[in-house]
Parts: C-alpha cells; structure tokens; sequence
C-alpha cells in the first residue's frame, strides 16, 4: 500500500467526504484528523502553556517505549505504509518469530461501518487467493479493541515503485516477472475477483525478489452485487487504469480492464515512465480516454518491437482490442521470452482494419464486398447496440431519484408509507416528460432529514444522482406536504416546494413538472448559484458574515452579540440583499435579549427578520430568525409555527431540534418536547447541550429520576455549562430538599460574568426554603446587576417580585409596596403584550397574589393554565402565592395540574424507545 | 432563547516566540543566500504549500505555479516585497496572501521570472512533495468551488496544525515515544467521552490512570505547540485566539 500520487497537486481529493461529528467540517489532514477541530481544541484554553522540557519528562516517565508495542499479540517494528483506509506495519509474529506485514484500519476510521466494511472485504477477498504470486494471507482477526486486522507476507524488497528504475537496465528480467504477474492476476480472474488498482505499488517483491500481487482493497467479486466499492473514493490510480474505469464506479468492468493497468505497469517498466502522465489526475485520464497510448519505442528507441505491440496491445482503448485474458498477455510475454512469435502482432492487422472501419465508415459501406467488412460490420453492429443501452443507462442514471422516508412533524417520526406512495406517483408523473428512474431505499435505511451523511449514502448505495425528502404534517385537516430535491452527492438543496394540500392517492401531483428540467439538467452550478446568498458572493460581505457567525455562535456575551451584529451591519453595507446577513443579524438582536431585557435589540431583531422573510421567502434562515423573534416575544405558539417551517424548507438543521423542544416545553407540552429532543439527529449535532432540555421536561413531567439522569448527562457532556448542575439543585429543589440543592449549588463552577443562572437557583433555593434574610441578599445582588433580568426564571421567580414578597414578610411594606406596583405595570404590559403566554399570565398572577388580589390571581392562573403552564410544583412552594394558599381554589388547580401532569408523564412514558 | 453558555478566556502564552514578523524585518537574513540557515527558510517550508495552492488555484499550471512559488519566496528572502509591510496592520497570514496577489500582478516579475531565479532552488521541490503529496485532503466539491483565497486559508490552517503535529512527533520520537504520539495523535480532537481509554491502555500497554494522565499532557503540549505556531503568524499573543477563530469559521464556512 502507499499513497496515491497526487491526484491534484495542492490539495488531496476526498472523493467521499467523512464528516467531522464533532463540527461538521470536511477537511481533514492526511493523517485523517479534522483540520477544524485541531484548531479549535487550541481556542480559548486557561490553562498555563506547557513547556517541551515538562512534555518530555512526562514521555520519559511513561512505560511504553517503542520496543514494547503489540497489536494482537504482534510486535510492532516499523511503520511500512500508511494510506487512506489502513496503516501497514512490519511486525513480529507471536511464537513462530517470523516477519510479517501487518495491516489494520486507523484508528480515527474505526467508527465508519463502511470503512470497516471494506476493510474485511479486503481480507477475506485476499485470504481465499491462494496463488505464488499473490501475497499469502496469514492471519484475520479483530484486536482487542475490535478493529480488524490481517497479517500477510513481509515484502522484504518492497515494490515495483521502488524497483522500477534499477529494472530500465534489464528488460528481460521485468518481461520475466510481468509473466507471473499476469498468470497470478488470470488466477484471481478465474476466482471471479477483478483486482481493479493494479500498480507499481500494488505489486510487492519479496527476499527472493518474486513478484507478490497485493491489496485488493479495490477488488470486486463479481459474484456479489456489493455496492460497497462504488463510491468515488475506489476510483483506482490514475495513470494505470483503464479509461473506462474512469467512467466511474457504475462502468461495467471486465478482466480487460485489468489487463490495461498490466499494459500501464509494463509501458513503465520498459520507458521509465507510465504511458499518460499530466498535472493533475483529471488531465491523465482525459488523455488516456482521448488518445492512444504513446508508443514504447518513441520513448526508448531501444526495447524490442513485439514488446512495444505486446505494451499497445494492452494499452488499447477500446477493451475489445485489448488481450481478452491475463493468461494470453503472459503467453504473449512467455513467447517474447522464448523467442517464438507473439499473438498480439497477428491481431494487430484485425484491429487496424476495424479502427479503419470505424474512422471511414461510409467508404466501408461502400467496398461491402470485401469479407472483412461483413465482419466489421456485425461487429460496428453489436457495438452500437451496446452504445445505444449504454447512453439509455446513463440518461437513466442521470436523470435518477431515491426517495427517502419523509418526516411526519406531527409524531416526528419517519412516514416510509408515503415515500413509497410518492415514488409511483412522482414515477408516472415524470413518465410524461421522458425516461427517469425512481426508487426507494429498503425500509430499514435511515431518513434522509436526519443529516448529509443519510443524504450521501442513500445516494451511494441506490446509486440515485438526486435524493427527494420532505416532511408531512397536518394544518387544519389537511396534509401540508414540503418537497426538498437535493444534489444525491453534496447534499445541495436543489428545489423546494410546499403543497398545502396533498392529494392521498397521488401525493407527488404537478412535481413531475417542477423535476423534471432539473433532473435533466447535466449541471447544476448554475441552479446552486442562484440559490447561493448574494452576500456569499460579495468578498466583503462574505468575511463580515462568517466571522459574525463565528461570533454569534459561541455567543454568551452581550458584548459578543454588539459584535456580532455590528459585523452583519458592515456584512449588509457592502451587500444590502443578503438574506443571510438580515437573518443572522436578527439572531444576534434576538438573542442579545436573553441576556438584557433591552426591547429595542427585540424590535430591531423583529425588522431585519421581517425583512429576510422579504427578500426570500422560503429561506430557513429568515424563518429561524423569525421563531426566535417570536419565542422572544413569549408567543410561542408563533415559534412554533415558524421552526416547523425552517425545517419544511431547509430540514433538520443544528438546534432545531432544541428550539422546537424549548418551544413546546413553553407550551406547557413537554411529552411533545421529548419527542424532539428524542432525534438521534441532536444527540449527533449538539451533545449535552439537548440533554438538560431532556432534563427540563422531566422535571416538568415529574419524574425527578430521569430528570436527574439527563442533567448528569449534560454536566458531563458539557463541563463549560453550568445548566447540568443547575438542572440537579433544581431537582433538590422541588423535592423541597433544600440542603441538597444548596450542596449541588456549592459545586457548579463560576465561570460567567454576564450570566446569572447560577445565582438565580441559589437565591430561589433560599426563596423557596423561606429563608428571606438570605434571599434578600442574592436577590438583591441579581436585581442590582439588572432588575429586569433577561433570561428565564425557573418557576418564573422574577428578582422584584421575590423582593416584594421577601419585603412584605420582614416588616418593610413600604418597600414591598413601592416594588410591588412596578411589577403590576409590567407584568399587566406583558400579558397585554404576550396574550399566549403562559409565563407572563402566570408572573402577573403572582403580582396580583403579593397584592392580595386572589379573584384576579385565580383569573389569570387559570389564563395560565390554559396556555400552557404546569409547573405545578414550584406554584406549591411559592411564597409569592401564600396569599392563595387557604383558597379552596389554590388546591383545586394543583389538583388538576398534577393530574394533566400525570397523564402527559404517562404518555411520555409510553413513547419512549423500548430497551 | 437560551443561549450557549461559554468562557471567554485568553491563553497567556508567556514564553518568548519568534514571530514570523521579526523575520520579515530582520534585512540581515535577506542578505543571506542559503535558505538552510536563516529562518526564512524555515518559513517556506512551512508556508510554501498555501502559495503554491494560491498561484496553482489562480489557474497556472503545476510547473508554472512551482517556478513562481519559488520566485515569491526568493522576493521575500530578498527583502523586496515585505519591506513596506506594517505588522500593526495584519496578520502574517494576510500579508503573504496580498503580496502573493500583488506579485502575481506584477507582469514584470511574471515576466522576469526565470531570470530571477539565477539558479538558486530555493525551495527544494522534489523532498517536500514526495515528504506529503498533500496535507489535507478535502471534498471534490469544495475544492472547486471554493475561491482561491479560502482555499489559501484551509492550506495556511493545514500547514499550522500540521507543523505543530510534526513538532509533536519529533519530541515523542526522541525520547523513543513514537508508539506514544501514533496512538494519541487520532485522540487530539476527540470529545473526552468519546475516548476509550481501555483500549488506549492496551495499545499503549500502560495502566489506565497513566493513560488519562498522558493523554492529558499530550493533548496540552499540542495546544501549546499550536499556539506558538499561531503566535509565529499574528502581531501579539492575544490575538491568537482570533487568529484560529478566523481559520474556524473560513473552514466552516466556506468548504462545507
């Protein structure tokens, strides 16, 4: 094994990309590590630089020199190859002592089943090859840690790579070896594996300086329709395959196009050079499917003639012309060897007639007489028809559409009915406008919303250039249906489109005519262009909006939003129709006011929104800046609405999962929540960070266990929030066990300034647990630093209404008083202005309790009720309530509340994945 | 909307660093002709793959762009190009980039360029491509899209990480650790749960507590080891974590 040459001088093509888990990003460094992930660990880090010397000492003091290293039992020596799937090391075999090449997968490709697939393909193609001349397999297995692994015969003289040049000298001697090069190739061809990669590289040599064919990790059985090598990535090596191997992994090969790269292999080992060479790997094989291969002797006058045939023989372009086994190429090469005439220059007359034929058709259809012509003709014949299939097949591949399951928005669950119902509706709809191919994946495959990876491979393994998913969900007792065409290879959208009635029988009507030009089309840069932002297109406005986004995504600071949003104001100055930059400037007003209650940043979230929605109407990110206006706002059933969308025309993209969760949580739905939150997808994107929502929903639901799961979770996925702990003391809390969650309060780290959720819990832990001269104290500092405060309150405490209550119990009513009114005005201009939100009914039923004004309290407990509030268990606790508490009324509500609670928590119950 | 909790902390990288600056500015080197001895030598072994990748990417061909990489750097090492550079005005990184866009402009140099040279292989181009064809690998797709400028970035980022992977290696491998960093280098970005340190304990044939404690300072000393490289590259240290917010969000943004 060894590194490809570069296909592309600067850059290694990933013809697969691997996305990172942890971020996302594609690129990755040539020992397969994410390129952004190796610099983001260096971000932001407190720790004390640590020094070479420190480092070495720390090496020295570990047990594990080199000498000591063992994969399964086998002492590792040196590191031979390493390459795109697997490291090779030379090693020492258990008991017997003997050197062996051992092969394993890296361990940063461990976790890709495809990877892992083709790795044991690899072993078990080559262990069943027993052959002289094919490199003996030793030993299958897995090491301990469960990756495979195969030992094979150490190659103590390494390859033809570094063989080549010594060989110029000696014809014969390479002659000598390409014979049983060739007779092991027509054995594994006789097995039914075609080698496929066949190269200098690939061909070992050992002690004795024998020839040992190795890595078929591109082999294909043709006995199993195994799409596993299909992808780009098994592509071969430019320079040594054959043309129509460039076609792609779909190209229907044969022996032949092995016998090419044996031609390749020995062009080389006779000029010193393979017969195409270029700039980069697409110039090779444009060349090579373009003109004929050089001929030897023009670039060593001085090797024999029958080899320069034997080599052109080989090297023809069309396979038919080609040696049509390994087994004749090494009778060819035998006869050179003894002197007696070779095949190929008898043949050579044969296809020189038929190449005439082809360039001079007409005057051949002229001279029909002549017997050669009658069978060149037949045979222009047989190969046109195949032309003719093979130009059908590939306008079918072209124009090809996998449906993935859609997404029911109601259940959150995969509707794999309704992608089967779509694929023979769309099938007759396209029918009409020309020849498409429409499939399905097997009902186990997984939807395609989930993320690109699902995307991508139900385009490798279908085969599909496009995917077709969408969503379904149910508006006013009709199915509102989202249709999303996307590029099967990059995951590009390429076109959406909503019905808001879905017809039952035909639920793909009038989207034949919408697909079809698309799928027609040979190039879609022109499509993915226009739907580029155009502020992605302005060099300014670009680096505005990605370094704002940088920004606004690890956005915990006030100061870090005025950053941010004064980046997408430079972003929108040099390009005022960026709906992207719009969106993302919302966001960032938006979410400033969790942290300040400031209204204006609200209002100016709201604008720029609004005006996202304008410029495109169907952008998801105009629609997320939206949902969060809304969820803002406290209209949450709006949010709601909004973050449906965003995924109807986008899919499921990072934190929608989460939004959504918050969003019904707020609703007073946290059994629908769950389901959310549920989605492999968040556990992927956004570890830790869904778990405390998780956490939040339980709580709500009552059921402190899993509650107290999630949060332990979120503390340990996420050490840098303090919302796991927070979660924990909040469990405490409403179990009326002050002194644990005082306990668990004691040990969440301060580590934020501007954030106040920390000493929000501790000061409504002491609210709760009565202890008011303390309260007063936290309180007071919480109000200091912003009355208002910004964010949530957990049981919807907020700092003045506490301080009221606190007040009115230590005598001072003046005070009280004073605070007391100022709550009533803002409390009544928030119910007034968030008419549907159970949280400010709720905080203004707690004014009107301190007040004493239990009719109207009870009035708007009940508003809360009905928009959604259950946190029954803080009501309980309270003191802002005890006003209430001798109300028959008072009782009534905690009764029903923890009733419905009781019902949803069933419910939630019931939903879960069964183990 | 809740949002993301994290710290925002600056790294004090207190020792002394050269930086790329102080090279640039140092005309004694410039009248030094062999690359081996000065830092500037250093400097185009490191860098030479993000210019090569501009110039190739503006649509030169492999050997024209080669010829040209090696006539940049030449300017460079003269002390023509860089003389007017402000360090308080931008990165290293930029500063290249816009003297490489600069250069290619002049159709002078262009012109000259065979010539300039006198012989002098400045950059010895057969070792370093046959060392790594490539450094990082990337998506079809991204790399033709991609503009030349943030595929200069995603090289720039490449070759840091990778300079600070090699700096790692070598003090592994000297104290006769390499099993060490070619066990640990695949743990360097995964998340801590993520991480079996069973399986690590048995590559490493070290007890389990030792490995955590390894990992741990291995992981630190890369952290460092980046670090200083970015110092190299950015007029003072507290711009460091800047600097790798930018090549973050370049990366992001632009190739996937």
């Amino acid at each position: 094994m060894e590194l490809s040459p570069p296909a592309d001088p600067t850059f290694g093509v990933l013809a697969e990309p691997e996305v990172c888990a942890e971020c996302h990003s594609v690129s990755r460094l040539t020992n397969g590590l994410c390129l952004n992930c190796l610099l983001r660990g260096a971000l932001d880090t407190e720790e004390a630089a640590a020094g070479k010397e420190a480092f070495k000492e720390v090496l020295a003091a570990v047990k594990s020199r080199d000498g000591d290293w063992h994969i399964a039992d086998h002492e590792i020596l040196n590191e031979i190859a390493r390459g795109g799937m697997g490291v090779v090391y030379q090693a020492r075999e258990p008991h017997s002592g003997r050197i062996v090449a051992l092969k394993c997968v890296l361990a940063y490709q461990g976790d890709s089943d495809h990877v892992l697939a083709r790795f044991r393909r690899e072993a078990e193609t080559a262990a069943r090859l027993d052959h002289p001349h094919i490199v003996p397999i030793y030993q299958v297995g897995e090491t301990a840690d469960g990756f495979p692994y195969y030992t094979m015969k150490y190659a103590a003289e390494g390859s033809l790579l570094q063989a080549r040049h010594p060989l110029l000298q000696h014809p014969r001697e390479s002659i000598q070896l390409m014979v049983k090069v060739a007779r092991a190739v027509q054995y594994a061809h006789e097995q039914g594996v075609l080698h496929r990669d066949l190269k200098p590289g690939n061909i070992l040599l050992d002690s004795r300086r024998e020839p040992l064919v190795s890595d078929f990790g591109l082999a294909r059985c043709e006995a199993t329709s195994s799409y596993l090598t299909r992808s780009m990535a098994s592509f071969g090596t430019p320079g040594y395959i054959a043309p129509e191997q460039a076609d792609g992994p779909a190209a229907r090969l044969t022996a032949t196009a092995d016998i090419y790269s044996l031609g390749a292999i020995l062009f080389e080992l006779l000029t010193g050079r393979p017969p195409f060479v270029g700039d980069n790997a697409f110039a090779v094989m444009k060349q090579s499917a373009e003109k004929p291969a050089p001929k030897v002797r023009t670039l060593a006058r001085h090797v024999d003639r029958d080899l320069e045939t034997i080599c052109a023989r080989c090297l023809e372009r069309e396979p038919a012309d080609r040696y049509q086994s390994a087994a004749t190429l090494a009778g060819d090469l035998q006869n050179w060897l003894d002197d007696r005439p070779i095949v190929a220059r008898r043949a050579g007359l044969w296809v020189q007639s038929r190449r005439w034929v082809r360039h001079n058709r007409r005057l051949a259809a002229l001279l029909g007489a002549f017997c050669i012509l009658a069978v060149a003709s037949v045979s222009w014949q047989i190969h046109n028809r195949r032309l003719q299939t093979t130009v059908r097949e590939s306008v079918l591949a072209s124009r090809s559409v996998v449906i993935l399951p859609f997404l029911d928005l109601d259940g959150v669950l995969p509707d794999r009915a309704l992608a089967e119902s779509m694929a023979s509706s769309l099938k007759s709809e396209l029918d009409a406008y020309g020849p498409s191919l429409v499939k399905t994946t097997g009902s186990e495959s997984a939807p395609g919303w989930g993320s690109l990876e699902d995307i991508r491979r139900a385009g490798r393994e279908t085969n599909a250039r496009t995917v077709l998913t969408g969503t379904v969900r149910t508006v006013e007792g009709r199915k509102r249906v989202s249709y999303r065409l996307m590029d099967a290879a990059s995951g590009d959208s390429l076109f959406t489109v909503i019905s808001e009635r879905m017809e039952q029988g035909n639920p793909a009507k009038g989207l034949g005519k919408s697909l079809y030009p698309i799928l027609s089309e040979k190039d879609w840069s022109s499509i993915l262009q226009a739907k580029t932002d155009p502020g992605l297109r302005n060099d300014v406005a670009r680096e505005a909006i990605v370094a704002g986004r940088a920004l606004q995504q690890r956005c915990t600071t006030t100061s870090d939003c005025d950053n941010a949003i004064a980046l997408f104001r430079t972003a929108l100055r040099a390009e005022p129709n960026s709906t992207l930059a719009h969106s993302y400037l919302s966001i960032s007003a938006t979410g400033r006011t969790h942290y300040n209650a400031d209204r204006s940043f609200l209002k100016l979230g709201e604008e720029e929104a609004d005006e996202a929605i304008a410029l495109s109407p169907y952008s998801s990110d105009a629609h997320r800046a939206k949902a969060g206006v809304y969820y803002q706002e406290g209209k949450f059933s709006d949010a709601l609405e909004e973050e449906l969308r965003t995924i109807e025309f986008g899919g499921l993209e990072e934190k929608v999962g989460n939004f959504l969760g918050q969003t019904l949580h707020m609703l007073g739905r946290p059994h629908h929540a769950l389901n959310w939150c549920r989605l492999p997808f968040n556990r992927a994107r956004t570890p830790g960070e869904v778990d405390w929502l998780i956490g939040d929903c339980w709580i709500k639901l009552g059921d402190d266990e899993r509650a107290l799961q999630a949060y332990r979770r979120a503390a340990e996925l996420r050490p840098d929030s303090p919302r796991g702990e927070v979660g924990m003391s909040l469990v405490h809390l409403l179990k009326g066990d002050f002194d644990g969650a005082r306990e668990v309060g004691r040990t969440i780290r301060r580590n934020r300034e501007e954030l106040n959720e920390t000493d929000q819990i501790a000061a409504q832990i002491e609210f709760f647990a009565r202890n008011f001269k303390a309260a007063e104290l936290l309180y007071g500092a919480l109000a200091k630093a912003d009355a208002d405060g910004g964010g949530s309150f957990w049981g919807a405490v907020t700092y003045r209404s506490a301080l009221a209550r606190i007040r009115q119990e230590l005598g001072d009513k003046e005070a009280a008083s004073a605070l007391m009114t100022v709550c009533l005005e803002k409390e009544t201009a928030a119910v007034n202005r968030e008419p549907s939100n159970p949280e400010a009914a709720y905080r203004l039923a707690a004014v009107e309790a301190l007040l004493g004004r239990s009719e109207a309290s009870f009035y708007h407990l009940r508003k809360a009720r009905e928009s959604g509030w259950v946190d029954y268990r803080s009501f309980q606790m309270d003191p802002r309530f005890d006003s209430l508490r001798q109300h028959p009324e008072f009782d009534t509500i905690i009764k029903e509340l923890s009733a419905k609670v009781a019902n949803m928590r069933l419910r939630a119950e019931n939903q879960q994945p069964k183990k | 909307m809740r949002a993301d909790c994290a710290v925002e902390s600056r790294s004090a990288l207190t020792h002394f660093v050269t930086t790329r600056w102080s090279l640039i500015r140092n005309r004694n080197i410039a009248r030094s002709r062999s690359s081996e001895d000065t830092g500037l030598g250093k400097l185009c072994e490191i860098y030479w793959r993000p210019i090569f990748t501009f110039i190739y990417r503006r649509g030169y061909s492999a050997p024209d762009a080669q010829d040209l990489t090696q006539d940049f750097f030449l300017m460079v090492l003269e002390g023509n190009l860089l003389q007017s550079a402000d360090p308080k005005r931008g990165r290293f990184r930029s500063l290249l980039l816009t003297s490489v866009k600069n250069f290619l402009i002049d159709a002078a140099a262009k012109r000259n360029r065979h010539k300039r040279g006198g012989g002098v292989q400045f950059v010895s181009w057969e070792k370093w491509m046959s060392d790594a064809p490539a450094q990082l690998s990337l998506p079809m797709a991204a790399m033709e899209s991609a503009p030349p400028e943030a595929l200069f970035d995603a090289g720039w980022a490449a070759a840091i990480a990778e300079e600070a992977l090699r700096r790692l290696r070598m003090e592994c491998e000297s104290k006769g650790r390499r099993r060490v960093y070619e066990v640990l280098q695949s743990h360097l970005t995964l998340e801590r749960s993520d991480i079996c340190y069973e399986g690590l304990s048995r590559a490493l044939g070290v007890p389990e507590p030792s490995v955590k404690s390894l990992l741990h300072h291995f992981r630190k000393r890369y952290r460092s080891l980046l670090r200083e490289e970015i110092a190299k590259t950015v007029e003072n240290e507290a711009n460091v974590d800047d600097e790798i917010r930018y090549l973050c969000a370049t990366l992001s943004a632009t190739l996937n």
